[in-house]
């Protein structure tokens, strides 16, 4: 991999980045509904509301608006929420952590199970258990997130009373909120680590690993899994960004106190700083694994040369 | 894509591929699961253009006395087969007129985003350049955003209504037709039939309309297919969370919502929404699935 692949996709990144951050801004300021007012009430008067436009810096046009934003970006400064009066890095920081948490439970769940399972079914394909299994994902898939969670709820804290409705806490509070996200992405993973095995098992040098007599668990392990991991190692990435940025409805249902549903009190107050602040800081986690995952293609693959 | 690779004369060789095309499509659809899918989705849909004839009630009419009831109860009107929700309202015909909204932004956000998606994709393809990259350029902004979060940003701006619903769909869920309508064109650019059919003298617009149109379809009705799943969830969980479809209107979306209040006591308001939710989106993607292994040559249909 050549130094200067790495400067143009970084470069590249950095354009992307650019125009969504532009996108970003002047969409959340046409949002209908006066920030402003809805912060300080019908109480308020002209001249309060004045000044704390001021204070804002929402007197200034839009593009000395941008020019700020883009000022302050620079210097790690991204705003200050308009309804918690803190800065928005600060809440971010504190929704961090249960995010994280909520997504790497859920990927490790969908990993541990899926690409196992996504094997199996490659090997066995056209067996009854192959049948079985693609078609529990073609449901898994189909569940919508907000129902699903609900329905786990339903069974599983207000009728057996095994773990709590919502919240955070202890490793009971995750149990369900990571299902609930991990059935879409579980199924996934399934999918397309068969997918991407069954296209490998027909290549003819696992044919000539196993003519040369080596057990099925090297050339599965050893041979097949490797070839096929680019696919697989590419949706857990995409998947894990989406995770991070895009939790909002299962931590709305369980009420966890994550990134996404900063996010949806965000849009609900018209929140512009936090709300751009959350955008951005998806947009950037996505960009980065994408970046990452550009990277590990060429160490998975040897024959993938970037230029 | 069969034709591709018989290459030359296009023409006679898709009217040569046509028996065997149908027998695949025989194949794969005489299947019991995906009749049951075909059926279920026919099924919704009369429901959805019947409703007003076959739903026991008006969906939105209240009737306090008889709220909460459990399914199978005879209220004041009539027998409530799947309850009541919180303000007395028969679940059944509010779940009846609730598939047409479904339906309606399922479809109408499929037909558009994949019309502007196609054109611009196809556009980016053929002509190249400084449209190509910058209609990529900005593909790729759209595809940095978790999509759920952008559609709500949408939303919050536009305001909620049926008919922004369909436009947030439709802007910001184009960009995967132009993906894969570009990637068609580029890798049909070059082949010698179209070659040949520039070089016998055929206009821009004879070689997209005979040429380039006919043979990018297949991957696109399929996207298209899996698409219409995934909106008509999205659209179901925006209103799920107050910010898609107005409460006025009965959706599936926002009797969930309602649904949740009461878990404790009135199971069936949230029940019977989702597991229709489900059912529509379930039989649409083995639909979806069934069409990706018609289309596929290299799948075998056992």
């Amino acid at each position: 991999m050549s130094s200067n692949f790495l400067v143009s996709r970084v470069l590249q990144s950095l354009v992307v980045l650019a125009g969504l951050t532009f996108l970003v801004f002047a969409l959340v300021r046409v949002v209908p509904g006066d920030p402003v007012r809805l912060l300080l009430g019908d109480q308020a008067t002209p001249e309060q509301i004045e000044q704390t436009r001021k204070d804002f810096g929402l007197d200034e046009s839009i593009i000395v608006q941008y020019g700020y934003f883009l000022g302050d970006i620079a210097r790690g400064d991204l705003g200050t929420s308009l309804r918690q009066r803190q800065p928005v890095t600060d809440l971010i920081r504190d929704a961090l952590p249960s995010t994280l948490k909520l997504a790497l439970a859920s990927i490790g769940l969908s990993v541990g199970i899926g690409v196992p399972l996504g094997i199996l079914t490659a090997v066995k394909r056209g067996s009854a258990i192959d049948s079985v299994v693609m078609s529990a994902t073609l449901f898994g898939q189909a569940l919508p997130t907000f129902w699903w969670g609900i329905v786990l709820i339903t069974i599983f804290s207000v009728s057996l009373r095994w773990f709590p409705t919502s919240g955070s806490g202890g490793w009971e509070h995750l149990v369900l909120p990571a299902v609930t996200l991990s059935t879409y992405v579980l199924a996934l993973i399934v999918r397309l680590t068969r997918s991407a095995m069954v296209e490998v098992l027909t290549q003819d040098y696992v044919r000539t690993a196993r003519a040369k007599g080596l057990s099925e668990r090297v050339v599965l392990f050893g041979h097949a899994l490797r070839n096929a991991a680019i696919p697989i190692v590419t949706i857990i990435g995409l998947q894990f960004g989406n995770l991070i940025g895009g939790a909002v409805i299962t931590e709305t249902v369980f009420a966890w106190p994550g990134i996404g549903l900063l996010a949806l009190n965000a849009i609900n107050s018209r929140d512009y700083p936090l709300l751009q602040a959350i955008v951005l800081l998806s947009a950037v986690t996505f960009l980065t694994i994408n970046l990452i995952i550009d990277l590990l293609y060429s160490m998975l693959d040897p024959r993938i040369r970037h230029g | 894509m069969a034709e591709q690779s018989s290459p030359a004369l296009a023409d006679s060789a898709q009217a040569s591929e046509k028996p065997r095309r149908r027998s695949r499509f025989a194949l794969v659809f005489y299947r019991p699961k995906v009749l049951l899918a075909v059926g279920l989705l026919l099924l919704i849909v009369v429901v959805a253009l019947l409703a007003p004839v076959i739903a026991p009630a008006d969906p939105n009419q209240q009737s306090l006395l008889d709220r909460l009831s459990p399914p199978m109860t005879e209220t004041a009107k009539q027998k409530a087969l799947l309850g009541t929700d919180q303000l007395g309202r028969d679940v059944l015909s509010r779940v009846i007129y609730g598939s047409r909204v479904s339906l309606l932004v399922g479809l109408f956000s499929v037909v558009f985003a994949g019309t502007l998606g196609v054109a611009l994709g196809m556009c980016a393809g053929f002509f190249g350049g400084f449209i190509d990259t910058l209609l990529m350029r900005l593909v790729d902004v759209l595809l940095a955003f978790p999509f759920v979060l952008l559609a709500l940003t949408v939303v919050a701006v536009l305001g909620t209504s049926v008919v922004n619903v369909i436009l947030v769909f439709t802007i910001t869920s184009w960009v995967s037709y132009a993906r894969t309508s570009r990637a068609s064109v580029l890798a049909l650019r070059d082949t010698d039939y179209v070659v040949v059919a520039r070089a016998l003298g055929a206009s821009s617009m004879r070689i997209v309309t005979r040429h380039i149109v006919p043979n990018m379809i297949n991957p696109i009705i399929v996207l298209a297919s899996f698409e219409m799943a995934r909106i008509i969830t999205t659209e179901a969980s925006l209103t799920f969370l107050g910010v898609g479809i107005p409460p006025t209107t009965p959706t599936w979306g926002a009797m969930i919502s309602d649904g949740r209040q009461y878990l404790r006591d009135a199971w069936w308001i949230a029940a019977f929404p989702g597991l229709m939710l489900f059912l529509l989106v379930l039989s649409v993607s083995f639909i979806g699935d069934a069409l990706r292994e018609v289309f596929d040559p290299r799948s075998v249909p056992r």
